[in-house]
């Protein structure tokens, strides 16, 4: 017998709303649909009446988690269609504060996944060690959220001597931290029962179904735009793209707790290298016709931005595409054959920057009546349950 | 006297539950912030619970999109009263960056009344844990006698100047 | 620019004929403007002859009198957008789904956002706009004006 249960808009713990429908046969879940729209609020054509300064702050507010890679992405696209060289100093400030926005993002995620697993300690310990970061983005940039450092030409704000000083300090017991929760990913045995073979996502469906980011790497695919299509100081920079074979929520686990510590290896090599010089060149206001297509990588995946220019000082057309949406058809396909208890922890894998859901509401599909109303704390709480039982 | 213990007991310990309208989540990790160990905020007895029904105030980020604004209503009015609505960010006060947009009905008073409005972009979390002290004031029982009595002696206007 | 170059030989000698105007402004980005009806044929080509796997997104811009779609792929290294034109009066676009499941979501987004019929769509409901949204009223096209209150 089918039940089918649509996960509505509301969560206790963050992010956007949406709405799930996913139909179960006992324990297990059968078949998800997804219901999105409660966060459109319809940028695309706001752009097009706001000049391109004044749409700088418009895309920072598409998420306020990756507001950095998101402005970058516009901000060099512009930049391509004007001609203009940025100033190095300036490019390596940009990847800089790119870099420490992906750590304190990471972070984030590593608290998030610990508080759908029930391991609130996690959270803790991870948002904790998230505000050195965030001190250090305030010291660089001013806010500890939407940092407003990009400019059309390259960055805001310079960094001083004593900043620098202040940024290797911090990046010391972030390595640690860092090295002591891969540790927990790879070996703590709650976590690994609960993400060890949940959320099979094999490496020919993220292909086929087009997943970027933590969540393609976590499978195998080896994408990543800062090494394959390089942009601001990457080409300057040596990392590794991570990758796990495992293609379930401990793969993409071990690869955010991985590229935590390829991103403070980056700050510091950022820092030591930093060159001499200006940290941008003036941009002239109107943008001659034309078009460009512009790539990052946030902390999430793929980030895409297509500036279509029309000679005044307002983009005829911009679109984004954030990399969630890339990979909603993975996560829907990694719900399916697990367990209602797993649900809250693969919708979290893929890190998403929108929100799961409050009301959780059980219908039987085949009597159409209203059996149980759960909420999305209860769903938590049942997953947790329902593991300690299992043994 | 049973009026006096709810009272004392919903400003010592209020009970808070989260909606977000549409925010690009940039306020919503500052609430999350103001839980965590540096900024605690449970040391003031706040808790974040998971359903409206259990609430006493509703913390709002987020512009209302034309999508969530009857989900919106809905949560209000499962609230048990009294209940008291915070507005946090810019967006959820007015709009915002987003002012304007086809989507976007412009501040969280569109839909619900608001109590508190906390401003910032997003607001940092001291000015969050402000702003719901600022509330738990205006709902003490002895800050509204004091009030009272400052009002009856003419140093403070009907209106509470 | 070798891998660039390669790419624009190769389709150059594949559908050379139909005279594709191909364009590559800088080392990893290649546009290529095509007839609508030769969506799909191509499509199948990159993937089949030049390994393309991954699409990035799918553009659509209101230019008047036509519409114009970009698909964004990525392959080798390099961003290939693939531009095609349909008329404003009969907006209908093959779904590419059946090459590059990945699209799915895409061609559903712009549905709402320009009133493009895709063909044969596998799942062709509203996704971003919301349910009491009038049908016929498609927000980023030009004539959709914000009302100021």
């Amino acid at each position: 017998m089918a039940y089918t249960i649509p996960i509505g808009p509301q969560h206790p713990a963050l992010k956007e709303p949406a709405n799930l429908a996913v139909t179960v046969d006992g324990e297990t879940v059968v078949d998800v649909d997804l219901r999105l729209g409660y966060n459109h609020r319809g940028m695309e054509k706001a752009a097009q009446q706001r000049s391109y300064i004044q749409n700088i702050y418009l895309t920072e507010r598409i998420c306020g988690i990756c507001s950095m890679a998101h402005t970058t992405t516009f901000c060099q696209g512009v930049e391509e269609l004007l001609g203009l060289e940025i100033p190095k100093r300036g490019l390596f400030i940009r990847t800089l504060v790119c870099e420490l926005e992906r750590i304190h993002s990471h972070l984030l995620w590593l608290g998030v996944a610990g508080h759908e697993l029930g391991f609130d300690t996690l959270f803790m310990y991870t948002w904790r060690d998230r505000e050195i970061v965030m001190d250090l983005l305030e010291l660089v940039s001013g806010n500890r959220v939407n940092y407003g450092m990009n400019t059309i030409g390259g960055v805001r704000r310079d960094i001083t001597d004593e900043m620098r000083t202040q940024i290797l300090e911090g990046m010391q017991p972030l390595e640690e931290r860092s090295h002591y929760y891969l540790g927990v990913a790879s070996s703590e045995a709650t976590f690994l029962r609960r993400t060890e073979g949940v959320g099979m996502l094999p490496k020919e469906k993220a292909i086929e179904l087009c997943a970027v980011g933590p969540t393609a790497r976590g499978s195998g695919v080896e994408y990543d735009v800062r090494r394959d299509d390089p942009l601001a100081a990457y080409p300057y920079l040596d990392f590794e793209v991570i990758t796990s074979d495992r293609g379930d929520v401990l793969g993409r686990t071990v690869v955010r707790a991985l590229e935590l510590i390829q991103s403070i290896k980056m700050c510091r090599q950022l820092i030591e290298e930093l060159p001499e010089g200006e940290v941008r060149v003036k941009a002239p206001r109107k943008v001659a016709p034309g078009e460009v297509v512009s790539k990052n990588e946030a902390p999430r995946g793929e980030v895409i931005h297509y500036i279509r220019s029309n000679g005044t000082d307002r983009p005829a057309r911009l679109k984004v595409r954030a990399p969630t949406m890339a990979n909603f058809p993975a996560v829907l396909y990694s719900l399916k054959g697990g367990y209602i208890a797993d649900i809250p922890i693969v919708l979290a894998a893929i890190d998403p920057c929108f929100s799961c859901t409050d009301r959780v509401m059980i219908v039987d599909s085949k009597h159409s009546k209203r059996k149980q109303v759960m909420s999305w704390e209860e769903l938590r709480q049942y997953g947790i349950r329902w593991y300690g039982e299992k043994d | 006297m049973f009026k006096g213990l709810t009272t004392w007991s919903r400003v010592k310990s209020p009970w808070v539950c989260h909606l977000n309208t549409g925010s690009c989540n940039g306020c919503d990790i500052e609430i999350l912030a103001a839980l965590m160990p540096r900024f605690d905020v449970e040391r003031f007895g706040i808790l974040l619970k998971g359903s409206p029904r259990h609430a006493d105030v509703l913390v709002c980020t987020g512009p209302v999109t034309r999508q969530v604004k009857n989900r919106a209503i809905r949560i209000y009015e499962q609230m048990p009263e009294p209940k008291f609505v915070i507005a946090i960010g810019s967006c959820a006060c007015s709009g915002g960056v987003f002012w304007g947009c086809y989507n976007v009905l412009g501040g969280i008073d569109q839909a619900i009344p608001v109590n508190v409005y906390i401003p910032g972009c997003p607001p940092r979390p001291d000015a969050i844990i402000y702003g719901v002290i600022k509330l738990l004031g205006a709902l003490d029982p002895r800050y509204i006698e004091l009030l009272e009595e400052l009002k009856r002696k003419g140093e403070v206007s009907a209106s509470g100047e | 620019m070798p891998v660039e170059s390669e790419i624009q030989g190769k389709l150059e000698e594949a559908f050379g004929k139909l005279g594709f105007e191909i364009d590559v402004p800088r080392e990893h980005r290649l546009f290529v403007r095509i007839p609508a009806a030769q969506l799909k044929e191509v499509v199948e080509y990159l993937k089949r002859s030049l390994d393309m796997t991954h699409i990035t997104t799918i553009t659509a811009i209101d230019v008047g009198d036509d519409i114009e779609v970009l698909y964004h792929f990525f392959c080798q290294g390099v961003a290939i957008t693939l531009k095609t034109s349909v008329p404003k009066a009969d907006p209908v676009v093959d779904t590419i789904t059946p090459i590059i499941p990945g699209a799915v979501l895409y061609e559903r987004e712009i549905q709402d956002l320009l009133g493009l019929k895709v063909k044969d769509h596998p799942d062709p409901r509203r996704l971003v706009l919301p349910e009491d949204w009038e049908e016929g009223v498609y927000p980023l096209r030009q004539d959709y004006e914000i009302k100021e209150e």
